[in-house]
């Protein structure tokens, strides 16, 4: 080796600024004494890690987004959003705020993008599986309920089908999503009537007998609404 | 009449203990591996699960995969998140969510890589080569006694990663690196063999027989095997292929050299079918009962 020994502090710093991109990838190459092309390849690498976590956690409005619109998104967002935690996924996160923030997609795909992120948030929930009475019944811990100013669930089947759909008109929607606890696979519904009773007589933690009594309907009603519930996961039962 | 005394001259050992022939437990294998009522009979051939440190450190699903896996198979844990080589300060928060995941699981041993995976506050969720220089071996010195300190009670290993670039200004090679970096903190080694061969080819002078028959024998706590991907004016290690013949040649010299080592077939891109996988493990294992025999002294194979 001819000459000094090259000092930590400008390796970090000229690596950092060249997977953040933009010319100092030759300056960096340059002072580090490297190929322009093989340090391109780290950029390649670290930026590509970003738009990995999130096509990941919105690959149903990446789908919803033209090919070339959803890239330069992608890149804008990894120039405004670096990854800043070990969690890959955390670098996700900015990303429905952001489309907001820039106004870079029309209003239903940004609110599928707000679903998306409140599907993983329900994919990553901590919350143990409670422990359920024999007989009783229990919310689903990881129960998510997004109120959206579009139908949102029937368009998102259709994208995960692969099917082309058209964004949905204005209506206001509940969603709701959660985790089925015996294959941890998260799940989402269109909000229903049957079921939004279920839930609220899960959570105030009412019998059978006092919820038919507090709604007028039959005892069989009541349960068949619980039941449902439980087939789809949002309550779990002893 | 005594025993003929053996003409062979002893043979240096690795790090033990040999737990045999593994592979790296991905979310998609999860049913197959931890929920099939016949208990074991899909991981057949399985001798241990690495897990990717950083997919099961939180509470949830992850972690609670992570225990079903520790109730079937010896664990072991391997992160990229560590940052080892970084100037931000080590993540106490990370380091202490990598110890209660290794004592959840029992975990056998930790590892992580020799490089730099963010500077300035940001994450590059990447493999940054370290400069190999006496300012870098000091550094990556005092952080290997600090991770330690945080986890005193399971063996460390740092991984030897593929690297694109060689910094100009660096006085060793990596082989004196690691030599130097193994003597003076005892870190453990764990031996990429593909990593050997693509850096080898990557960049002037590469010699991977030379780099491996030098490497401290005692060190070397862990293989990993894994494919790549031949661009023509590069190789990346892209780990989404079966490995290739001169890698397997590679991993036998490693071993007529130190004996049996725990192993692991790596693969994390285009993730096969479970049977795939499985056929490169066992491929991996019966290269290595080519050379040492149906069962290693002191280890399975």
């Amino acid at each position: 080796m001819s000459g000094p020994e090259i000092r930590l502090a400008d390796v970090h710093t000229w690596i950092h600024r060249a997977v953040r991109g933009g010319p100092d990838v030759h300056a960096a190459a340059a002072a580090l004494g490297v190929a322009p092309g093989r340090l391109a390849i780290y950029r390649r690498f670290v930026r590509g890690h970003v738009r990995s976590a999130v096509a990941a956690n919105f690959g149903l409005t990446r789908a919803a987004t033209a090919p070339a619109a959803w890239d330069a998104l992608v890149d804008r967002y990894v120039d405004a959003h670096p990854a800043h935690h070990w969690r890959l996924d955390d670098a996700a996160a900015a990303f429905p705020a952001w489309l907001a923030d820039v106004a870079a997609l029309d209003a239903p795909r940004r609110a599928l993008a707000e679903l998306e992120w409140t599907l993983a948030e329900v994919r990553h929930d901590p919350t143990p599986w409670p422990a359920v009475p024999a007989g009783g019944w229990a919310l689903n811990p990881t129960l998510a309920i997004l109120q959206s100013p579009f139908a949102l669930v029937p368009w998102a089947i259709a994208l995960g089908r692969g099917e082309p759909a058209p964004p949905p008109p204005a209506a206001e929607s509940l969603v709701l999503a959660c985790r089925r606890p015996a294959d941890e696979v998260t799940v989402f519904h269109a909000g229903h009537p049957d079921w939004l009773f279920a839930i609220k007589v899960a959570h105030d933690g009412l019998t059978v007998a006092e919820a038919a009594a507090l709604s007028g309907q039959p005892a069989a009603a009541v349960r068949a609404a619980l039941d449902g519930a439980v087939d789809a996961s949002l309550l779990l039962k002893g | 009449m005594p025993p003929a005394a053996s003409t062979d001259p002893p043979r240096p050992q690795a790090a033990g203990p040999c737990l045999g022939h593994g592979i790296g437990l991905r979310r998609a294998h999860w049913p197959a591996l931890l929920d099939d009522p016949q208990g074991l009979a899909p991981a057949a051939g399985v001798d241990f699960f690495e897990l990717l440190t950083e997919n099961h450190l939180s509470p949830g699903p992850g972690r609670r995969a992570a225990r079903r896996a520790a109730a079937r198979r010896p664990i072991v844990l391997h992160g990229t998140a560590l940052n080892i080589g970084g100037l931000d300060p080590l993540d106490r928060d990370y380091l202490a969510a990598v110890a209660a995941l290794a004592h959840d699981t029992g975990a056998r041993w930790i590892s992580d890589h020799l490089c730099f995976s963010g500077a300035h506050g940001e994450a590059f969720h990447d493999l940054i080569p370290v400069p190999r220089t006496v300012e870098a071996l000091d550094h990556v010195s005092r952080r290997i006694d600090a991770v330690r300190g945080a986890l005193p009670d399971v063996p460390f290993a740092l991984e030897n990663p593929s690297y694109y670039i060689q910094y100009a200004g660096q006085p060793m090679d990596e082989l004196t690196f690691w030599q130097r970096l193994i003597d003076r903190t005892g870190v453990r080694l764990l031996l990429d063999i593909n990593n050997v061969y693509v850096n080898c080819a990557n960049h002037p002078g590469g010699d991977p027989d030379a780099f491996v028959d030098g490497l401290p024998a005692h060190a070397v706590q862990q293989i990993h095997l894994a494919g790549h991907t031949d661009l023509g004016d590069v190789i990346i290690d892209t780990h989404g292929a079966p490995m290739i013949d001169p890698v397997v040649a590679l991993y036998q010299r490693v071993l007529r050299r130190i004996g049996p080592v725990s192993t692991l077939f790596e693969w994390d891109n285009d993730l096969p079918a479970l049977p795939v996988l499985l056929a490169e493990n066992a491929r991996a294992r019966a290269a290595a009962q080519a050379v040492l025999g149906p069962a290693g002294p002191g280890g399975r194979l």
